[in-house]
């Protein structure tokens, strides 16, 4: 009786109660992971991604989503020099700075605001460099320190970038996410009431969205930018809502608190699919699961036990069995996206017959245990590095070699890697710009120490001067006759046992389009458009 | 009658002071507090009252807000699922108590008794998860998470959301109001089901004390109609002794909407001391503990205050202690 | 005439131990307009016999008897409603201790004014013109209080149950009993939580009850003392069993059963003069408890008279209105 008595009150409220989203001037999103920072200077997490770069900054160029050309954002125009040591960039006027409660602009947006961006990160005696430093790591300066030689100012709408060598990588680097121009003038208030820290907390920028709060339970609330200088938004609110257990998110996906959510678990993929009013939409990432051996150790550090061990892996069982649709399987490092993918490398066959005839053939110890150094905690795209461990090692099991799963936290990974007493490690890297250089480089290169990403602990000079050279040279053909040679001598090497490219999908309800997801940078919500819920 | 009310308060202060000694000794728990070896502790316990009083909890190290502000708008929160979930609770189970009290052990009592023995049974975070699963299994529009939806950005003024966002309805027409109180369905069902059952069971019980005592039989001997009879005598008798015995569970009661408030990621005292407790922010476990217990004394004072107003018999009480 | 007539009243209660015939054919005869006093220890059932004609005995015991007629309605016969109008109009109760048969959460004022007879239509329109409802019903109370002795009614009106002394509950309850002027008043022990002088006020006010308004009176006790000059008949009971039944008179000079001369010895009478430490006269043993009710005449283990043949059940025998059930019973010269 007394359920009868609730289900009818809870109905007729719910009858009342008018679904949240279906207000159209607030759209929803629910993301996984809290943002660490508002800016993508320091924090290159995809929440953080997602919270900030395409809605509250701008770049000086941008990329295309459909032709993948760079077009202009902040800067109308650029000329390259001739002896191609300097690019010459033109800035767009009459553009505004966030107006907020705490900050007022009295300019409009120039050159200066761009030197002060990029310098932060170059520029060690910048006032703002080691502000919350203790949060970026390899790409707070990384691409630049090595790139640019000085960044002039030729008038208040033109600047001049000097290169230290001829590296046509600037382009894209100037597109990535962190080169995001911030206001100077903020700044320089910040600094005079001794606050330096909130440049990364209370952004400011040139973005469609400005900041309006962010409570520590994870709700960030943006509003829209009356003076934006580009297209116009419809939707006036952006709310970023943290969940971070999945079943919940799902189910605040189907009640209406969330407009779009980040991440669906694989396991619900099959039930969303099903229903007529909610949409997939999936992207292609740059992250990869892998399997690294660690080739200054023995057994692998012989080519043909690591390719026994790649072939004694089932792969697409594997897939099924932890991704369903949500990954791709892999034999290559780059993404088949990727302008540089070798279409011509060969899959990894699954044949645990020859692995096991090779291992004996060389003379292997079955009686020693592989160690599968494995993540406790599971990282944004992959939900379940044990189920992937257990299923390795089953498959490793049935030609006769024992291994043993070590779950290890970040700090006693870390010790570990470093340490070099590990035979084979599963990880996920994630690649941060379209660059193929940015993936191979720290997994490959001499230079990358193990926790940069080398975890095969890889050194050859063959890799390393092909790696070197293609990063000067400004011939595009031959860059991808280079890479595709890199591409073989992996696959012959047999250095890393790729094994997903996993895809990011976001679940959203039918009346919400217009959005899109561009997995580098993050989601970009500037032409959202939310129509009347049924 | 303020003789009664000192002799109260004298209990009332005893308790405070062993409660303010286990706050303490929480706060020596705190990285915040000073590590501070020769100084005596009884100083140290005089320092904290000191600072209790005044006002100064501490800060918090989540958001920078004091200890006071945040336990307070926490547990404010809290008193409302606790309210709402007492409210359907009394709507429904005092009628089936007094049924079953009523016609003890027939065919109803008995079918009532077992549902309400289903309801103690639920452990109350098990029902809580289940209830999230509804939107996905059932269908159901109901919101299953937070306190109100982060659209409405509703000012603070009293702390219960309840009140400020009916203050606030030239932002939000009714809109906001309603949104709270849906907001409040879910978890307050999952409470109500241990609150009905205790009330179904303690009415059950009063019910059929009071009916088999004397002046109901005399009642009957004055030949009036069962209904006229529960009416007229038995509620006034059998209700007001409910009272107190539900103040004993009001302990339990917190602690499951503290649960309950931790799964459906409300913002109350349960999330609010365990995003403390995870960043090892024990100072506010020391706040809660004053907060919750200050609660349930003041409570306790006030159903005594309202027991002397409703039933005479305890009135009874003041007269022959003097 | 017989205002009250019950033939063989038998109760039949069934407890884990197995069932037990608590009253065992029970024969009352009341007259109309008396005062018929019904003698038994604690525990000889007259309470169980009470409820049983009222009909408010728990559902579980099982209630016999040949004849219950009231006048002559038949009270087996009658539907729960109209049962309960009996009780309100033509049969009241009152108790012992009867503090406790007050509602304690309110005033006595709302508890007098629910058994007021309900005022007619006429004089409720009299009443609205001439004056309010209240009045009337306050001056009905009045009179009633003034009725029972009761002097500063508004004090007591607006008092509790728990604030007023037991001697007033009691004549507050007989105010209620009496308020509709019922034929039949059945007094459960009235006055046993009481005083000697208060017991002695509502006695006086129960005989005069009888004699100004011709009400019966169905005087429960376990003093003989107190109801024996009281009463015009008397019955005694023990464990179940009615011994003897007969006017004031038969049985104070010619007691037939041997209960009934053990009672009257009991009885202190102080014109004889007692030796000082002397032991007072009781019957040998004890009362039987519900589970060990002795076979056939249950005085039989404690009776100076008892033999061989008292495992039987004795009848009951008439002899001119005066019964006894005996198997040796006193028989003088003239009712031989």
């Amino acid at each position: 009786m007394r359920f009868i008595l609730i289900f009818t009150t809870a109905l007729i409220l719910s009858g009342c109660y008018q679904s949240e989203s279906s207000l159209k001037d607030s759209l929803i999103y629910c993301p996984e992971s809290k943002a660490l920072s508002f800016n993508p200077q320091i924090s290159h997490d995809i929440s953080s991604l997602d919270a900030t770069t395409h809605q509250l900054y701008n770049r000086l160029v941008k990329r295309d989503p459909t032709t993948h050309n760079y077009v202009p954002d902040l800067a109308t125009g650029w000329l390259l020099s001739a002896d191609k040591l300097s690019y010459t960039f033109f800035l767009r006027q009459n553009v505004n700075f966030h107006q907020t409660d705490y900050f007022t602009p009295t300019r409009h947006f120039k050159a200066d605001d761009v030197i002060f961006s990029l310098q932060r990160m170059l520029d060690q005696a910048h006032p703002f460099h080691s502000v919350n430093h203790g949060m970026g790591y390899y790409f707070f300066n990384h691409p630049f320190t090595n790139l640019i030689k000085d960044i002039v100012k030729i008038d208040d709408y033109t600047i001049k970038f000097i290169l230290k060598k001829p590296d046509i990588t600037l382009l894209d680097n100037l597109a990535a996410h962190y080169s995001v121009i911030l206001s100077q003038e903020y700044a320089q208030q910040l600094i005079a009431h001794g606050e330096p820290d909130k440049i990364d907390f209370y952004p400011i920028g040139t973005g469609p969205y400005k900041f309006k709060s962010s409570n520590d339970a994870g709700i960030t609330h943006y509003l829209n930018h009356a003076k934006f200088w580009g297209d116009k938004v419809s939707v006036n609110n952006i709310i970023f809502d943290v969940t971070e257990n999945n079943t919940k998110r799902y189910a605040k996906l189907l009640t209406g608190e969330c407009d779009i959510i980040a991440n669906p678990a694989p396991s619900q993929l099959k039930q969303m699919s099903e229903k007529a009013n909610i949409l997939l939409s999936s992207e292609p990432t740059a992250n990869i699961l892998l399997w690294a051996f660690n080739s200054n150790k023995i057994p692998f550090t012989e080519k043909k036990i690591r390719q026994a061990f790649s072939k004694a892996v089932d792969q697409n069982n594997l897939l099924e069995a932890v991704f369903y649709q949500s990954a791709t399987a892999t034999s290559t490092l780059l993404n088949h996206q990727s302008w540089a993918y070798n279409r011509r490398s060969t899959d990894i066959p699954y044949k645990p017959q020859e692995a096991l005839s090779t291992l004996q053939e060389m003379g292997y110890d079955f009686n020693k245990k592989i160690t599968i150094l494995t993540p406790v905690k599971n990282s944004l795209f992959n939900h379940s590095f044990h189920k992937i461990a257990e299923l390795i090692q089953a498959n490793l099991l049935k030609i006769g070699v024992e291994s043993e799963i070590l779950f290890l936290t970040q700090t006693e990974l870390e010790k570990r890697l470093l340490s070099g007493k590990y035979d084979t490690y599963l990880t996920a890297v994630n690649g941060k710009i379209n660059d193929p250089d940015s993936i191979f480089r720290p997994l490959l290169s001499c230079d990358s120490t193990v926790l940069e990403g080398n975890s095969s602990q890889w050194c050859s000079k063959e890799v390393q001067s092909l790696l070197n050279l293609t990063l000067s040279e400004s011939n595009f053909t031959t860059r991808i006759k280079n890479y595709y040679k890199l591409q073989e001598i992996i696959q012959e090497e047999r250095i890393y046992f790729p094994i997903a490219h996993v895809l990011r999908m976001d679940a959203f309800k039918i009346n919400i389009s217009g959005f899109w997801v561009d997995p580098f940078t993050g989601i970009n919500f500037q032409h959202v458009k939310k129509t009347e819920a049924h | 009658m303020l003789n009664y009310l000192f002799r109260r308060l004298n209990l009332l202060l005893i308790t405070a002071l062993i409660l303010s000694i286990i706050a303490f000794i929480i706060s020596l728990w705190s990285n915040q507090a000073r590590t501070v070896q020769d100084v005596n502790v009884f100083i140290l316990y005089l320092d904290y009252m000191g600072n209790i009083l005044q006002g100064q909890w501490g800060i918090s190290l989540i958001n920078q807000k004091s200890h006071m502000q945040n336990g307070l708008i926490a547990f404010s929160s809290t008193l409302e699922l606790c309210l709402v979930a007492l409210l359907t609770s009394v709507i429904i189970g005092i009628p089936l108590g007094i049924f079953s009290g009523i016609y003890r052990n027939g065919i109803l009592d008995y079918t009532i008794m077992s549902i309400a023995l289903i309801g103690l049974a639920l452990p109350a975070f098990w029902l809580a998860i289940m209830l999230i699963m509804l939107p996905i299994t059932f269908d159901m529009g109901l919101p299953v998470d937070g306190n109100i939806s982060p659209i409405y950005d509703i000012p603070m003024i009293t702390g219960f959301q309840l009140i400020d966002s009916l203050l606030a309805s030239d932002l939000y027409n009714l809109a906001a109001f309603v949104d709270r109180l849906t907001h409040l369905i879910l978890p307050s069902v999952v409470l109500s089901f241990f609150l009905t059952s205790e009330i179904i069971r303690l009415t059950r019980y009063s019910i059929s004390q009071v009916m088999k005592s004397n002046y109901i039989k005399a009642a009957n001997t004055k030949g009036l109609t069962v209904i006229q009879i529960v009416f007229r005598h038995v509620l006034k008798n059998a209700l007001p002794p409910i009272i107190p015995q539900l103040r004993l569970q009001l302990n339990t009661i917190i602690s499951i909407a503290m649960t309950v408030e931790i799964v459906f990621d409300a913002q109350g005292s349960g999330v609010w001391l365990l995003t403390s407790i995870k960043a090892g922010d024990y100072l506010a476990l020391s706040a809660a503990v004053i907060i919750i217990s200050g609660f349930i004394l003041l409570s306790s004072i006030v159903i005594d205050i309202l027991q002397m107003f409703i039933s005479p018999t305890t009135r009874k009480m003041l007269y022959a202690d003097k | 005439m017989a205002l009250l007539d019950i033939r063989n009243l038998s109760i039949d209660i069934t407890t884990a131990q197995g069932t037990t015939r608590v009253v065992d054919k029970v024969s009352l005869h009341i007259v109309d307009g008396s005062i018929h006093g019904f003698f038994g220890e604690s525990g000889s059932g007259k309470s169980l016999i009470a409820s049983a004609i009222l009909g408010l005995h728990n559902p579980n015991w099982k209630v016999t008897v040949d004849r219950m007629f009231l006048d002559s309605k038949d009270l087996t016969k009658l539907s729960p409603s109209e049962r309960r109008k009996i009780m309100g109009k033509e049969i009241a109760m009152i108790f012992q201790h009867p503090r406790s048969y007050l509602d304690p959460s309110k005033k006595i004022f709302p508890q007098i004014n629910e058994v007021l007879p309900d005022i007619s239509l006429k004089n409720r329109i009299f009443d609205k013109i001439k004056h309010d409802r209240k009045k009337t019903s306050t001056q009905q109370i009045k009179a009633l209080f003034h009725k029972v002795g009761i002097q500063n009614d508004q004090a007591v009106l607006q008092s509790y149950p728990h604030q007023l002394s037991e001697g007033i509950c009691q004549k507050i309850m007989i105010a209620m009993a009496i308020a509709n002027n019922p034929r039949l008043i059945i007094a459960d022990e009235p006055t046993n939580a009481m005083e000697a002088v208060t017991q002695a006020q509502i006695l006086r006010l129960l005989y005069k009850l009888n004699r100004l308004h011709s009400t019966t009176i169905l005087l429960l006790s376990n003093n003989f003392g107190s109801i024996c000059h009281l009463s015009d008949f008397i019955t005694l009971i023990y464990c179940g069993q009615a011994v003897e039944s007969g006017s004031y008179k038969k049985i104070t000079e010619s007691p037939m059963h041997p209960y009934t001369e053990a009672m009257i010895k009991t009885t202190l009478n102080f014109n004889e003069s007692i030796i000082h430490k002397s032991q007072l006269y009781t019957l040998q043993g004890n009362i039987p408890s519900s589970n060990q009710i002795p076979i056939g005449c249950r005085l039989g283990p404690r009776c100076p008279r008892a033999q061989r043949t008292c495992v039987k059940n004795p009848d009951t025998s008439n002899y001119k209105g005066h019964t006894v059930r005996c198997h040796y019973p006193t028989l003088d010269e003239k009712t031989a």
